[in-house]
C-alpha cells in the first residue's frame, strides 16, 4: 500500500478514528491496533513476506533477552548470532544472487567453468529498514542503552510501525521505545504539525519527485541521444527527484507518526545547502548514517586509532552504506565517491582545523556539483551506463533533447515550480503573516494543482 | 480537543473543495466555448462529412483537399491514441447534439479494437468539460471505468483538473491567456508530422493481419450509421509492413497502398506528406465513385 494510494486513503481514516475515538486512553489496545494495522498495511504488498517480518522480530525479541547477560562471552555471542540472522536475511534476499554472479565472473574469468545457481526470490520491501531496527535493538541492550522489552506487542510495534516500516526513517531503540511505552494523549499542536508535514511530504512526492520522474527517465534511458544541456538536466533533475521522493515519504511518515502520537528522528535537513560533504551527511538520510556511526564507525575504533585507521574506517563506512542501497557496484561507487569527497574535510577535522559550517555559496555549489556526479551512478542500471552518460556529455549541444511534446514542458514547468515552491516554503521566505497563516492550505492547493496523480510512482526507496 | 482539530481541519478541506470546484465549473464553461479538443467541436460546429478514426487519420488526410473535391463541409475528427472505443463515442456524442453528418469515413484496423478492460483511455479527459452537457452519452461510457475514478472524473468537476493537471489544466491556461487554439489539429481537424522525419524502415516480408468485423464497438457503429440514415464507408490507412485481409462488405483496403515504400513513411504507422498525398488522391477517386 502506498502512501500516494486510494487504500490508504481509506486505511488510515479508519485507523485514526479507531485509535484516538475508540481507544484513547487505553495503550495496550493501541499498540495493538498500530501492530494490526502495520501487518495489514505491509500484507497489501505481500502476506507472504508478514513470516519473514514476524520470524525477524521474534528472533530479536529473543535475543534482547540473552543479550542482558552478566557474562560478557554469552552476551556477545548472542550479539553475533543476531547480526548473523538479520545480515542472513538480508544476504539471502538481497545479495546472494549479486554475490554468486560476481563469484561465477570470477571463476569463468580464471579458467573454471561452473554455473552458479540463482534464486529465484523477490526483494522483500523494506527488508533493509527493519532488520536495522532489531540490530539497534540488540546493540542497545547490549551497551546497556536498553533494557529488554517484555511485552512483545510493544517490541513488535516498533520493528513493524506501518509509517516508517518500508522505507524508514531508520528509529533507534532508545527513542521509539519509550514512546511506545507511554501512554499517548491527542495534542493540538503535534496533530497540526503532523498534517503541515504530510502535506509538504505529499507536495514533494507528487509536484517534484514524480514530475520531474518522466522527464529524467527519458534522459538515463538513452544518454547518447541527449545534449549536454539536457544530460545536465538530468543530472540535476534526478538530484531534486530523489530528494523530493525520499524525504517526502520522510516527512509523511513523520507526520502520519505525529498524528497518532509519535515523534520519528528527522531525516533530512537541507541537504542541498550542505557546504561540504561531511555537512551533507549530517543533513541527507541522518537515520542511516548515524546509525552506521553508532554501531559500526565507533565499533571499528573510530577515529581512536590514528588518522590511517579512521580514514579507513570512513572509508569502510562509506562503500557499506552504498551497497545496503543494492547489490549492484553502481552504489558501491556511489559510497566510494562521497567517501573520497568526506576524506579532505575528516582530515582537517582530525587535525584540529575546525571547519565553521558558516553559509557560502561556492561551498554549497561544489557540494551540489559532487553529490549530482554521484547521483549518476546511483542512478544508473551499471556502471558502465553511467561511465556512458558521463561520456555523452561531449556532445556539446545546448538544445532541450528532452522536450519532446507540450507534455514534457509542462512537466518541467510544474517541476520547476516546485523545487522553487519549495525552497521558499523550506527557508520560510513567505514571511508575510497571513502567508505564513495559510501557507499549508496553499500549499495543498498548489499540490492539487500541479501534482501528478495519474501517474504517480511508487516511492524510490522502497526498492531497498 | 480532537473533535476540534478534525472540525477544524474539514473547514478547511471544505472551503478549498468549494474553491475549487467553482474554478472547475468556470473551466468547464471556459472548454466549451473553445475548439481546443475535438470533443469541443462536435459540441460547437455542425459538418457535412467527419472522418473518425486515431492519429493513422488524424495524420493521414488531407481535410482541405477533400472537402474542395467532394464539395462538402468537411472536418478530421480524428484522435491520436484512440480506439473503437473512442471513436464510438464520438457518433454518439455526434448524434445526440443534434449535429447528424451526411458522411462519416471510418478508419479501421485491429490497432484500433481496445482489449475492453474498462480501463480509462488515453483521450477521455478530452471529453470530460462536456459533463453534464453531454445528453447522458458520456456518462454511460465513463460511470464504470478506471475502478470508481471514471464516476469522480464526471461528477466532481474538479476532479478532473487535479488528475488530469498537465492534459487539462494547463491547455485552459494557455486559452485563458492566449485565445482559442487547437491540439493537434488545424481548423479542419488534420495534423501532420514535420518533414524532417526520415523514415528509416528496411523491406521485409508483409505481415498479414486479419482484420475482425465482428468487434461489437464494430457493429454498433455501422448500426448507429445505418439506424440515423448517415452514409459511412470504412477504410484501412497503409502500413508500412502489414498486409490487411478482412471479410468486410464495402471497404476501401489501402493497407498496401503504398508497397512498402519507406519515402511515403514517418514509421511503421504514420504517413509523411507525400504518403497523405497519394492517400488522399485515392481517397477522393474512390469516394467520387460511391
Amino acid at each position: 500500500m502506498l502512501f500516494n494510494s486510494i487504500a490508504f486513503l481509506i486505511f488510515f481514516p479508519i485507523v485514526y478514528f479507531t485509535y484516538w475515538f475508540f481507544l484513547s486512553g487505553n495503550l495496550k489496545k493501541q499498540n495493538l491496533l498500530i501492530l494490526l494495522a502495520s501487518y495489514f498495511f505491509y500484507s497489501c504488498w505481500s502476506w507472504k513476506f508478514l513470516g519473514l517480518l514476524a520470524l525477524s522480530t521474534i528472533i530479536d525479541y529473543f535475543y534482547g533477552f540473552k543479550v542482558q547477560n552478566e557474562n560478557k562471552k554469552i552476551s556477545k555471542f548472542y550479539v553475533w548470532l543476531s547480526v548473523i540472522n538479520n545480515l542472513g536475511i538480508l544476504v539471502i534476499f538481497k545479495y546472494f544472487n549479486f554475490f554468486a554472479g560476481e563469484l561465477q565472473a570470477l571463476l569463468n574469468y580464471i579458467g573454471f567453468s561452473t554455473q552458479l545457481g540463482v534464486l529465484e526470490v523477490v526483494l522483500p520491501i523494506g527488508i533493509s529498514f527493519y532488520t536495522f531496527h532489531g540490530m539497534s535493538y540488540v546493540f542497545d541492550i547490549y551497551r546497556g542503552n536498553q533494557r529488554p522489552m517484555k511485552n512483545i506487542v510493544e517490541y513488535a510495534v516498533f520493528v513493524s510501525f506501518f509509517p516508517l516500516l518500508v522505507a524508514g526513517p531508520i528509529e533507534r531503540a532508545n527513542h521509539l521505545l519509550p514512546q511506545i511505552q507511554k501512554s499517548r494523549i491527542f495534542n493540538l499542536v503535534q496533530s497540526q504539525q503532523g498534517i503541515q508535514l504530510v502535506i509538504l511530504g505529499f507536495f514533494k512526492k507528487l509536484v517534484i519527485a514524480d514530475n520531474l520522474s518522466p522527464l529524467v527517465d527519458s534522459i538515463f534511458l538513452d544518454p547518447d541521444q541527449h545534449s549536454f544541456l539536457s544530460l545536465l538536466f538530468g543530472a540535476i533533475g534526478f538530484s531534486f527527484q530523489i530528494y523530493g521522493d525520499f524525504s517526502g515519504y520522510s516527512d509523511i511518515a513523520s507526520g502520519i507518526a505525529k498524528l497518532l502520537g509519535f515523534e520519528l528522528l528527522k531525516n533530512f535537513n537541507f541537504p542541498y545547502f550542505s557546504t561540504s560533504i561531511p555537512d551533507f551527511w549530517k543533513r541527507w538520510h541522518i537515520s542511516l548514517s548515524s546509525w552506521f556511526r553508532d554501531y559500526l564507525y565507533f565499533p571499528l575504533g573510530g577515529s581512536r586509532g590514528g588518522l590511517l585507521l579512521s580514514v579507513r574506517n570512513v572509508l569502510i563506512i562509506f562503500i557499506l552504506s552504498g551497497f545496503w542501497h543494492g547489490a549492484n557496484w553502481t552504489f558501491i561507487v556511489w559510497g566510494l565517491i562521497h567517501g573520497l569527497f568526506y576524506i579532505p574535510g575528516f582530515v582537517r577535522k582530525q587535525m584540529g582545523k575546525i571547519d565553521h559550517a558558516k553559509f557560502n555559496l561556492a561551498g554549497v555549489f561544489m557540494t551540489f556539483l559532487i553529490v549530482t556526479f554521484a547521483w549518476i551512478f546511483f542512478r544508473s542500471k551499471s556502471v558502465l551506463d553511467a561511465y556512458n552518460y558521463l561520456l555523452a556529455f561531449d556532445n556539446l549541444n545546448f538544445g532541450l533533447t528532452f522536450i519532446k511534446t507540450n507534455t514534457h514542458l509542462v512537466l518541467l514547468v510544474k517541476s520547476i515550480l516546485g523545487v522553487l515552491v519549495l525552497l521558499f516554503v523550506e527557508y520560510r521566505l513567505f514571511s508575510h503573516r497571513i502567508v505564513q497563516r495559510y501557507l499549508y492550505v496553499l500549499l495543498f492547493i498548489m499540490l492539487l494543482i500541479f501534482g501528478e496523480f495519474k501517474d504517480s510512482a511508487s516511492f524510490i526507496y522502497f526498492q531497498f | 480537543m480532537i473533535s476540534q482539530f478534525i472540525i477544524r481541519l474539514l473547514k478547511y478541506f471544505l472551503l478549498v473543495f468549494i474553491g475549487l470546484n467553482i474554478v472547475a465549473i468556470y473551466f468547464d464553461y471556459c472548454y466549451r466555448g473553445s475548439k481546443i479538443f475535438k470533443p469541443m467541436v462536435i459540441y460547437n460546429d455542425s459538418f457535412d462529412h467527419v472522418a473518425i478514426g486515431s492519429s493513422r487519420s488524424l495524420t493521414g488526410l488531407r481535410s482541405d483537399k477533400l472537402q474542395s473535391e467532394l464539395g462538402a463541409k468537411w472536418f478530421n475528427l480524428s484522435m491520436d491514441d484512440t480506439p473503437i472505443e473512442t471513436h464510438l463515442l464520438e457518433l454518439k456524442l455526434l448524434l445526440a447534439f443534434g449535429k447528424n453528418p451526411q458522411f462519416i469515413l471510418l478508419q479501421y484496423d485491429r490497432l484500433g479494437v481496445d482489449d475492453r478492460s474498462q480501463e480509462l483511455l488515453d483521450r477521455d479527459y478530452q471529453f470530460l468539460p462536456l459533463s453534464y452537457f453531454d445528453h447522458g452519452v458520456l456518462w454511460e461510457y465513463i460511470k464504470n471505468r478506471g475502478n470508481g475514478k471514471g464516476l469522480l472524473l464526471y461528477l466532481l468537476p474538479c476532479f478532473k483538473y487535479i488528475y488530469y493537471n498537465t492534459e487539462l489544466l494547463f491547455p485552459i491556461l494557455k486559452y485563458l491567456t492566449i485565445g482559442d487554439f487547437r491540439y493537434r489539429s488545424n481548423e479542419l481537424g488534420d495534423y501532420f508530422y514535420p518533414n524532417n522525419l526520415q523514415f528509416k524502415g528496411v523491406k521485409s516480408n508483409v505481415r498479414l493481419e486479419s482484420l475482425n468485423a465482428k468487434d461489437s464497438k464494430f457493429l454498433e457503429f455501422k448500426k448507429l450509421c445505418r439506424v440515423n440514415k448517415i452514409d459511412s464507408k470504412v477504410y484501412t490507412a497503409p502500413f508500412f509492413s502489414v498486409k490487411v485481409d478482412s471479410d468486410l462488405n464495402d471497404y476501401l483496403n489501402y493497407s498496401n497502398l503504398l508497397k512498402q515504400d519507406s519515402s511515403y513513411f514517418v514509421d511503421d504507422l504514420h504517413l509523411n506528406k507525400s504518403g497523405v498525398e497519394v492517400l488522399t488522391n485515392q481517397l477522393i477517386k474512390d469516394l467520387k465513385r460511391r
